[in-house]
């Protein structure tokens, strides 16, 4: 049943891994390779946020579950105050079709692309995705229109989001995705539509098929895509070589040697008069 | 042609109440027909987060989702995870619920439990454990080990959950059990106020383990109306492949959604597999499926390649009267080679063997090697003979030290150097160890460099050291290593991310140059870059593990930084040091060694089999243990002492059920290596190696010289 060729499963991680460097994506999702680094510039601290990230979404799926998490939100500042504001939203009412955390892929070519929804939310024939921003910055708009989360949500709901929708198909002008900001309680909104939808589907082959072409070649620069906006944790892989470099000795500094240096190497042994009977 | 062929025939998408269950033997295709189930509920357009999929352990969840990866069906994102993820799931999704039943103690709610694994809760025990220990002055006469005795506590624990029953019934069962003389009796008191310490102090703090997360799954989640409504509405479909028959949990969770869940399909096995067996429990599990009788669907045996094997080796050990031999006339090769006089002898054999398959073209990934116990003597001799062909050995047992890893030590090492305040200098022997590998010195001259550089406890500057001449070619190296050193000193990175510097910056750059750039292509035949990827996933794994403890102290509010030294402490001698860190995934290119009962519980099918130490008696284990006894804590426990006659029918249980789980994982060959005499000079005497001889006896083998084939 199982075959020899498996679909490659991306989600909008991936294909920004992808952009950002073809061996970092292939370190991650073709030969996925275990290679301890230190990650970002201080590991304590995104640590913290990560957590704290994780933390707010599963508050805020319980919330969707119908559940009263405002209790447990009280542990941290930080989530408080980001918990307030997801409450204060205009998206966090519960009332008609609302999805949380629902996970849905789709196929493109042979690429299955994946997308996890914080909340999908529907007003009458709209259809709203919601994503929990938990960043301290507010990107600029437009660039946040490019990034592939932005692109593909949409995308993978326009085409498999049926199921949602009493089995008709979603029009890609029904659906518009939010970022909303809690730490700002600011929201950034991008409306899909059908040239927007091909647009993503033209992207997505052209990726694809530029991965049959790669060699997985590093295509990220030291000290821009390696480094910034956080050090790659392959980044003492990639660059071995040239740390390498950098202690070796070259040939002509060793130093000729004879056979007293070699001596002056072995230890010192004390032997035992008294032969030891067996 | 399978034996499950046609089984789906006429089903349509809706199954009334009660569950329909699959039945068949291990290898029979009850996977495949849950899987076909599957596709077809898809096809039909059932949405995937309606359809609940339990299997029996990670391996089955990586497959399951493979396959599905491989329909490469539009909208597929199956919910698949075993019944403890399932659980852990619904308690991290319905945590307010938990939070507001009451059945925790009174501290301010968190918003989301903290989820351990057995060593970290053998660490917050023995913390329990140090307070209740003078108490009980006939602990040191027990002759087994304290980190020993965690586990003994931690396993009756989670029995008695397992089983549906209180954690108080511990104490009663087990003296009910045993003669209750005055040491006996301390040993059970001992372990219920162990238990009842640390339940509680991981309750307050919200950590928990297995154990824990189905107690409160149950107390919380499973006797509350609302959860269980939503349950029902959400879940359409449920599919149960190796169905866990002694978990009273899992049994209602299965019921109640059956009543509203449009179909359940449930794969066991008639005979009661290996699960049943540990649960300890064959009356109760019974008893639990007994509801699903009227509903069988069974599976043609003819599907398994070594089904005869395996039910004769199964009916030989249970001293079943009825063991007879009935060839299937399957095209898998049971060799016997001649039985050798020494031990040695018999690995000698046995690496050949392992040469010859892989010279034939057989993937290493698909030879395992099954002993009874890894023993060091088996394990040097098998790493050495296969690593003289390149062939790395993975091995999935409990003998698999951490700090046996070299890069682990050095690593270890560099950071206890750079972290003087704790004062825990390493030993010469590991600076020296450390010197060798990262200055890339002989190893008759790093004891002479470490002799010059290490003192009191540190590294000295190298213009201090009369540098020797002959290796004044490595004091530019050694500059870049002290530099490191002392910039780590000033750094207040937690043990984690400075193990990670330590390998990034120090580590990986002198000692694993030749890795990159091209180990993103063709590395699956590379079989040095297998050997570096598993000193590698080693390394990961002790970094992870080191994460994981600084955040387990963090839950436990032992502060953010944790207790390093302890953690480094307990990996050289503790809860850790015994245990391997067994990365997950598989490795590219790796022979597998296993102990039998690990692989006839996680092992996936391979095409060969190596079976070695058939001679020895080891193969028959006493479950009988100083402190717990497994069986009388299961739920149906009712022959009041468990007497040695009960242990002599358990191991030959066990061991029937074990070879069988065994020989019905082999596709293609099973080869058998004994010795007449064990490694301490004894003659063996096990009569496991008798019965394959009856069999191949039976089935009138035909001699070749070099071993016996058997068509099974």
């Amino acid at each position: 049943m199982t075959g020899e060729s498996h679909a490659l499963v991306l989600s909008a991680t991936g294909l920004r891994a992808w952009d950002r460097c073809e061996r970092l994506f292939a370190f991650t999702y073709i030969h996925p390779m275990p290679w301890p680094g230190p990650q970002g510039t201080d590991p304590q601290l995104s640590e913290r946020r990560t957590s704290l990230g994780t933390q707010l979404h599963h508050l805020i799926h319980q919330h969707a579950l119908g559940l009263d998490p405002r209790s447990l939100a009280r542990t941290d500042p930080d989530l408080r105050r980001w918990f307030e504001r997801y409450r204060a939203s205009a998206y966090a009412a519960l009332d008609g079709p609302v999805h949380s955390e629902l996970h849905l892929s789709a196929s493109v070519g042979d690429m299955v692309v994946r997308a996890t929804f914080d909340r999908v939310i529907q007003r009458g024939s709209e259809f709203v995705i919601v994503d929990w921003k938990t960043s301290e910055r507010l990107p600029d708009a437009r660039v946040l229109a490019d990034d592939w989360q932005a692109l593909l949500y949409p995308f993978v709901l326009a085409e498999v989001g049926s199921a949602l929708n009493g089995g008709v198909a979603i029009a890609p002008e029904a659906i518009k995705m939010v970022f909303y900001y809690v730490e700002h309680g600011q929201e950034v909104v991008i409306q899909h539509d059908s040239e927007r939808h091909e647009g993503v589907r033209s992207n997505l082959l052209r990726v694809m098929a530029s991965m049959a072409r790669s060699g997985y070649e590093p295509t990220g620069k030291q000290g821009q895509r390696c480094l910034k906006p956080a050090p790659c944790r392959f980044y003492s892989l990639c660059h071995l070589a040239d740390m390498r470099i950098e202690e070796q000795v070259a040939d002509d500094d060793v130093p000729e040697v004879g056979p007293d240096d070699y001596l002056a190497l072995l230890p010192e042994y004390e032997f035992d008069d008294e032969p030891v009977s067996l | 042609m399978s034996g499950a062929d046609g089984v789906l025939d006429g089903w349509s998408t809706d199954l009334s109440h009660p569950p329909r269950v699959l039945n068949g033997p291990p290898g029979s295709g009850k996977t495949g027909v849950l899987l076909m189930r599957f596709r077809q509920l898809l096809q039909s357009g059932e949405f995937p987060t309606g359809v609940v999929v339990w299997v029996s352990n990670q391996q089955a969840v990586q497959h399951w989702q493979q396959v599905i990866r491989d329909w490469n069906h539009r909208g597929v994102n199956a919910t698949v995870m075993t019944f403890r993820s399932w659980v852990r799931q619904e308690l991290m999704q319905n945590w307010a619920l938990v939070e507001s039943s009451g059945v925790l103690p009174g501290k301010p709610p968190q918003a989301r439990p903290f989820f351990i694994g057995l060593m970290a809760a053998q660490h917050i025990l023995s913390d329990c454990c140090a307070e209740i220990d003078p108490k009980h002055d006939v602990l040191a006469e027990s002759f087994t080990a304290p980190a020993m005795r965690r586990v003994q506590v931690l396993d009756a624990y989670a029995r008695v959950i397992e089983h549906g029953l209180p954690y108080d019934t511990v104490l009663p069962r087990l003296n009910a059990c045993h003669d209750a003389g005055p040491q006996s009796q301390a040993f059970h008191v001992y372990i219920a106020e162990a238990i009842a310490a640390y339940r509680s102090r991981c309750m307050t703090y919200r950590v928990l383990d297995h154990a824990l997360q189905l107690e409160l799954f149950t107390l919380a989640l499973l006797n509350h109306r609302g959860y269980l409504q939503r349950l029902a509405a959400h879940t359409q479909h449920v599919l149960v492949d190796d169905f866990e028959e002694c978990c009273p949990v899992a049994l209602r969770v299965i019921d109640h959604v059956s009543k509203k869940a449009r179909s359940v399909l449930v794969a066991c096995n008639p005979l009661g597999g290996l699960r049943e067996y540990l649960g300890g429990d064959p009356v109760g599990a019974r008893a639990l499926s007994q509801g699903f009788e009227e509903r069988y669907l069974m599976i043609s045996e003819a599907a398994l390649p070594a089904a005869s094997l395996a039910d004769y080796l199964y009916a030989r050990a249970v001293d079943e009267a009825a063991a007879s031999v009935n060839p299937s006339g399957k095209r898998s090769i049971l060799s016997l080679h001649p039985s050798c006089v020494l031990r040695v002898q018999m690995f000698d054999v046995l690496i050949a063997r392992v040469r010859a398959l892989v010279a034939q073209g057989v993937p290493s990934q698909q030879i395992v090697v099954i002993a009874p116990m890894v023993d060091p003597l088996l394990l040097w001799h098998l790493r050495e003979g296969l690593a003289q062909d390149g062939l790395p050995l993975r091995v999935l047992t409990g003998t698999n030290r951490v700090v046996d890893h070299r890069p682990v030590r050095v690593l270890t090492t560099l950071v206890r150097l750079a972290r003087p305040q704790w004062q825990m200098p390493p030993p010469e022997a590991d600076v020296t160890e450390m010197l060798e590998t990262l200055l890339n010195l002989h190893p008759l001259e790093s004891p002479h460099v470490q002799r010059g550089v290490y003192q009191d406890g540190q590294l000295n500057v190298a213009d201090t050291v009369n540098w020797p001449r002959l290796l004044e070619n490595r004091r530019a190296s050694y500059d870049g290593l002290y530099g490191w050193v002392k910039q780590m000193c000033e750094s207040e990175a937690p043990l984690d991310v400075l193990l990670e510097q330590a390998f990034a910056q120090v580590y990986a750059p002198r000692c694993l140059l030749g890795l990159a750039p091209d180990g993103v292509k063709g590395e699956a035949g590379s079989l040095k870059s297998t050997d570096v990827a598993m000193d590698v996933l080693q390394i990961d794994q002790l970094i992870q593990n080191a994460r994981t403890h600084r955040h387990l102290m963090a839950a436990l509010g032992e502060g953010s930084a944790g207790d390093p030294k302890r953690f480094l402490r307990s990996i050289y001698a503790g809860e850790l040091a015994e245990r391997p860190l067994i990365p997950r995934g598989s490795l590219p290119a790796a022979v597998t060694l296993y102990t039998a009962a690990k692989y006839a519980e996680e092992g996936a099918p391979v095409a060969h089999q190596l079976w070695v130490d058939v001679a020895s008696p080891l193969w028959w284990k006493s479950d009988i243990r100083e402190f717990i006894n497994p069986r009388v804590l299961s739920r149906n426990w009712d022959e009041g002492m468990y007497t040695e006659d009960h242990d002599q029918r358990d191991q030959a249980l066990k061991l029937g059920r074990t070879l069988r789980a065994i020989v019905s994982k082999c596709r293609v060959g099973l080869d058998v290596f004994a010795s007449d005499h064990g490694s301490d000079g004894a003659e063996l005497s096990g009569e496991l190696l008798g019965w394959f001889a009856e069999f191949a006896h039976a089935t009138r083998a035909i001699a070749n010289g070099t071993a016996t084939e058997v068509s099974l």
